[in-house]
């Protein structure tokens, strides 16, 4: 034998083998085709003419529960009367148990306001920003909050109404950081039991890490709902094409009830868009009080300014029936209630 | 040993050496482990990009910034292109340029809205002013130099002079005095003014009170005066009340819907007979006399829940209020249906319901 044949050594294959090895190539070639070449719509194709298979794909997001058991649970709203601006938050607030103890050391806040408007504040459409000033310099000072973000999403340009309703200075000036909201800023919220919003856009930025959130809302007249309040105000949390919800005014607030559990929410009673709301026009319209509300129970805060702030009696709106079915809180205050005088 | 020379063979490979290192080991555990990381990150990350996420900080920015100067600023300087270029001619149609001096100037572009974009300015009352034929917003906000003042205008066209007196009065409080010049009627608002003229609607608003304010709304309510309109005739309901009760067009409103609080109710005209008392005149014309005495009927219906029947005739009604001891007096004639509501007196209509049929049988005679 010489040395070449030596090294030559043929495989050994049966004829059983290669068909057996042939037919797994022409099977696994066959199922690479049909993956790669049977039309979208069948089982198990991986074409994508239309795109649809390469969409972005989002998970929805769930908020946490912001909420706070107070000292007292048994009061839920909380009413400051007489005095500047500063003193009736202060007054509100004690009647809750007092600022700290909703807010900690170290705890980032989100203020929502209402800047719904491009309006100034003397017509009461948006939250009077000297609450906001004093509220963010309580959060900073008193309760030694890591951050104070400032946020909404209002449908005319953000920027403008930030600056015609003075909240964009009063927040930057007592130390806030404004969060104005723009195409990313918005993520999909997923809302268990909602009607309208169960998956919604949702102005998710100045969420990020945030640990407490109090809504601040102005108390005022609107032509669809009859009043926009406490639970109105996170209407401006809303992305999308919100203002379809308008068919269904009083659905999307119910929703709107269910979709955040804020650590506290305060009314603005210093300034009352008694009618014409929700942009108003004429201060004439414009009912000045000395009273805040804080609360844990948006639903007994709205219907008490309801009563006695707009002075709409007893006639709640429908709303308010819908959200305390949906046991986001309670219209009648009863025994939970506690003013401050 | 020619077979170990061949890099190809049918040998299986096996490890010779008896000893891998520890140090080895641990490279190995260590890369697997960062692997595993990695994959999960990406995992988890899917296509859930947000750029806010991995934005460098301004801070940083700042920090890690070139000294060297790479931009010069030109000799020119930038100007925002919606702002006005004092150079070109202002387009702020609809409105006058004589509203505009050295003082006041726009903003920015003037801002016009339709019905199916006008929630984007006023969400949420967007409705109220489409109920009453609003076709088009042009909206204004005039800057003054001098104080910082802003005022904004909004100019609401609304087609005829029923919805621009019916968005009219749905402004009007208890309050509201109206005022008239020339063919534009208005009331203060402290900051402003409200008013309309002719199809047009405005409401004119200011960051606060002050002379500078009251002298550039004196300024716009003439500037709303030359406002252009196409003649149009007015409605037949509009001169039937204003002719044969002889009142001012501030006195004469259109209420679209909801008419009597009621949601069937539509299109009628109001006449507040004066200024200090709460009775009012109304006529409305129906398509046909059928279709009024159907209406005449259902309102009938619906104002027996609160009222009790005083007397009542084939086309007349006198009702008196359960507990405010009001009238209402109703009456169908053809194709109008007339009458009066918040009345102290019963009498006290009789003379007015007779002018009104007096201007009917006029109008159609």
């Amino acid at each position: 034998m010489s040395q070449s044949d030596e090294r030559y050594r043929p495989d050994r294959i049966t004829r059983r083998e290669a068909l057996a090895r042939g037919a797994g190539a022409l099977l696994g070639g066959s199922v690479l085709g049909y993956l790669a070449l049977a039309p979208e719509h069948l089982p198990f194709s991986r074409r994508d003419d239309t795109g649809r298979r390469s969409e972005p794909s989002e998970r929805p997001l769930t908020l946490p529960d912001y909420s706070v058991s107070p000292d007292d649970s048994t009061i839920a709203v909380s009413i400051g009367r007489n005095g500047e601006i500063g003193t009736l938050l202060r007054k509100a607030l004690d009647g809750m148990g007092g600022i700290r103890k909703f807010v900690q050391p170290g705890d980032v806040v989100l203020v929502k306001p209402n800047v719904a408007f491009d309006r100034s504040p003397n017509l009461g459409a948006t939250t009077n920003p000297a609450i906001i000033r004093e509220l963010i310099q309580l959060l900073l000072v008193d309760c030694r909050a890591a951050e104070v973000r400032v946020a909404d999403n209002p449908i005319e340009s953000p920027a403008d109404c930030f600056a015609k309703s003075g909240i964009g200075k009063a927040a930057e000036e007592a130390g806030g950081r404004v969060f104005l909201p723009d195409g990313n800023a918005f993520r999909t919220l997923n809302t268990p039991g909602a009607k309208l919003i169960e998956n919604w856009s949702f102005f998710h930025r100045p969420f990020r890490s945030v640990t407490k959130v109090i809504g601040v809302a102005a108390v005022k007249d609107h032509n669809l709902c009859s009043a926009s309040m406490g639970i109105k105000n996170w209407y401006g949390l809303l992305g999308g094409k919100r203002n379809n919800f308008h068919q269904d005014i009083h659905e999307i607030i119910a929703d709107l009830s269910m979709m955040i559990h804020p650590t506290l929410t305060l009314l603005d009673g210093t300034h009352v868009l008694m009618s014409n709301g929700p942009t108003g026009g004429d201060p004439s319209l414009v009912r000045k009080y000395e009273v805040i509300v804080a609360g844990t129970d948006q639903v007994a805060m709205d219907a008490w300014a309801y009563k006695h702030l707009l002075q709409r009696g007893d006639d709640y709106p429908e709303y308010l029936f819908k959200a305390e079915q949906r046991g986001s809180g309670r219209i009648d205050a009863s025994g939970r209630i506690r003013e401050v005088v | 040993m020619a077979t170990a020379k061949l890099i190809f063979n049918h040998k299986k490979r096996v490890t010779r050496r008896s000893l891998i290192t520890s140090s080895e080991n641990f490279s190995a555990v260590l890369l697997l482990v960062l692997l595993l990381l990695a994959g999960s990150w990406f995992l988890r990350q899917g296509n859930l990009y947000d750029p806010w996420e991995r934005d460098i900080s301004q801070e940083q920015l700042l920090q890690s910034q070139p000294k060297a100067a790479l931009y010069s600023p030109p000799l020119k300087l930038w100007r925002d292109p919606t702002s006005p270029s004092p150079d070109s001619q202002l387009d702020i149609e609809p409105f006058p340029l004589h509203i505009l001096d050295s003082n006041w100037q726009p903003r920015g572009r003037i801002s016009l809205f339709e019905p199916a974009n006008l929630y984007k300015k006023i969400n949420g009352e967007a409705e109220k002013f489409i109920r009453q034929g609003f076709r088009q917003l042009h909206y204004l906000v005039l800057r003054s130099a001098s104080e910082g003042l802003e005022i904004a205008i909004e100019l609401f066209d609304h087609g005829d002079i029923a919805g621009s007196s019916g968005i009219f009065a749905d402004h009007q409080s208890d309050s509201s005095r109206i005022l008239r010049s020339g063919p534009v009627h208005y009331f203060e608002t402290g900051v402003g003014m409200i008013g309309r003229k002719g199809r047009y609607f405005f409401r004119v608003a200011a960051d606060r009170e002050g002379e500078d304010v009251k002298e550039k709304v004196q300024q716009l309510l003439e500037a709303f005066a030359d406002l252009k309109e196409d003649t149009q005739d007015l409605p037949l309901e509009y001169r039937i009340l204003s002719d044969s009760l002889n009142l001012p067009a501030e006195a004469i409103s259109f209420q679209a819907q909801n008419v009597f609080q009621l949601d069937s109710v539509e299109d009628f005209w109001f006449a507040a007979l004066d200024p200090e008392d709460k009775a009012r005149a109304f006529l409305h014309r129906g398509s046909s006399a059928d279709a009024s005495k159907d209406l005449y009927q259902a309102i009938l219906a619906e104002q027996l829940y609160d009222y009790e029947i005083m007397q009542e005739l084939e086309d007349l009604v006198i009702l008196r209020h359960g507990f405010l001891n009001t009238f209402f007096i109703m009456q169908r004639t053809g194709a109008f249906i007339l009458g009066m509501e918040n009345l102290t007196e019963e009498e006290g209509g009789e003379d007015v319901m007779a002018m009104l049929l007096e201007g009917i049988d006029e109008s159609i005679g």
